[in-house]
């Protein structure tokens, strides 16, 4: 049995399935999973991720500074991955990506399907600091 | 002149053979209009269809990662990487999975020709009319009857690659 928080969390973004860390989340708006946490700002995940926005029914908090920011996603799935399914995102894919948003990737099936692990902590001090680069 | 050797197909994982020493063994395939070849020893094996998750945030040329036994593998689209077009894309296609130093990827190819053994004084120098994308990356060229075929140089593709997304 995975250590508590030690597992990760998927849901549901433009119509795709992705996950994330549960311990890189405050909280989830909505879903009653740890007290609620205010986020000073939301953002839609899917519009970020350049996919068509369906539905939000959920918010994905984490931290942001000295506050807290929030994804909004489509839904959250009751299925809990375990950690040990996250391969590390390869080197040289690391390179090749214009954004530090993936922690891993998540095998399952048996190796079948894989499945993008977002860090969205990292996600959002890049946001930030794209900000920052664009207003100065 | 290239003589054919051995043609793998399948996912059977597969090695070249040593070969007469005077000649180079290069693994042939064509992908869209363009026929290239590899050094047969950085093709760790060819798969058939396979599913390629898309990821975020990455170039166009990379059209996601695919899945084999376990390890994730980043799919190189070779024709956007090269602005060679749209490919018609075959039920036929095979994913070629590349090893180079530490690095793994995949480039599909609409077909696999072979190992062609490869007469000495037949490689030439790149030809001038290549994409600049293209012409980067390719280390020599032969030809194979009326067919041009064009040596990846897989050290300059993968350095270049970096360089592209970091000039943005």
């Amino acid at each position: 049995m995975a250590a508590r928080e030690d597992y990760l969390i998927e849901f549901k973004s433009g119509g795709r399935a992705f996950a994330a860390e549960a311990r890189s989340l405050r909280s989830i708006a909505g879903a009653g999973w740890r007290p609620a946490t205010r986020a000073s700002r939301r953002l839609v995940l899917a519009e970020l991720l350049g996919l068509r926005p369906g539905p939000g029914g959920r918010t994905l908090v984490v931290a942001w500074g000295e506050g807290n920011v929030g994804f909004v996603v489509e839904s959250i799935s009751k299925r809990q991955i375990e950690r040990q399914a996250i391969r590390p995102v390869p080197e040289l894919l690391r390179g090749w990506l214009q954004a530090p948003i993936l922690a891993g990737l998540a095998v399952l099936d048996g190796g079948q399907g894989l499945m993008h692990v977002l860090d969205l902590p990292r996600l959002a001090e890049w946001l930030a600091a794209a900000g920052e680069r664009d207003q100065s | 002149m290239a003589e054919r050797r051995t043609a793998p197909t399948g996912s059977v994982a597969w090695s070249a053979e040593a070969g007469d020493a005077s000649r180079e063994l290069m693994f042939v395939f064509h992908r869209g209009s363009q026929t290239f070849a590899l050094p047969p020893t950085s093709v760790a094996e060819v798969l058939g269809q396979m599913e390629v998750t898309p990821v975020p945030f990455a170039p166009a040329w990379i059209e996601g990662v695919v899945g084999v036994r376990g390890d994730v593998v980043p799919v190189l689209a070779l024709q956007t990487y090269f602005g060679l077009g749209q490919v018609q894309e075959a039920a036929t296609r095979r994913l070629v999975v590349i090893r180079h130093e530490v690095h793994t990827l995949a480039v599909w190819a609409d077909r696999i020709v072979g190992v062609e053994a490869i007469e000495p004084g037949a490689l030439e120098p790149p030809l001038g009319n290549l994409p600049e994308a293209m012409l980067k990356v390719c280390r020599a060229h032969f030809r194979m009857g009326e067919t041009v075929v064009h040596c990846l140089d897989l050290d300059q593709l993968l350095a270049e690659s970096r360089a592209r997304v970091v000039a943005g």
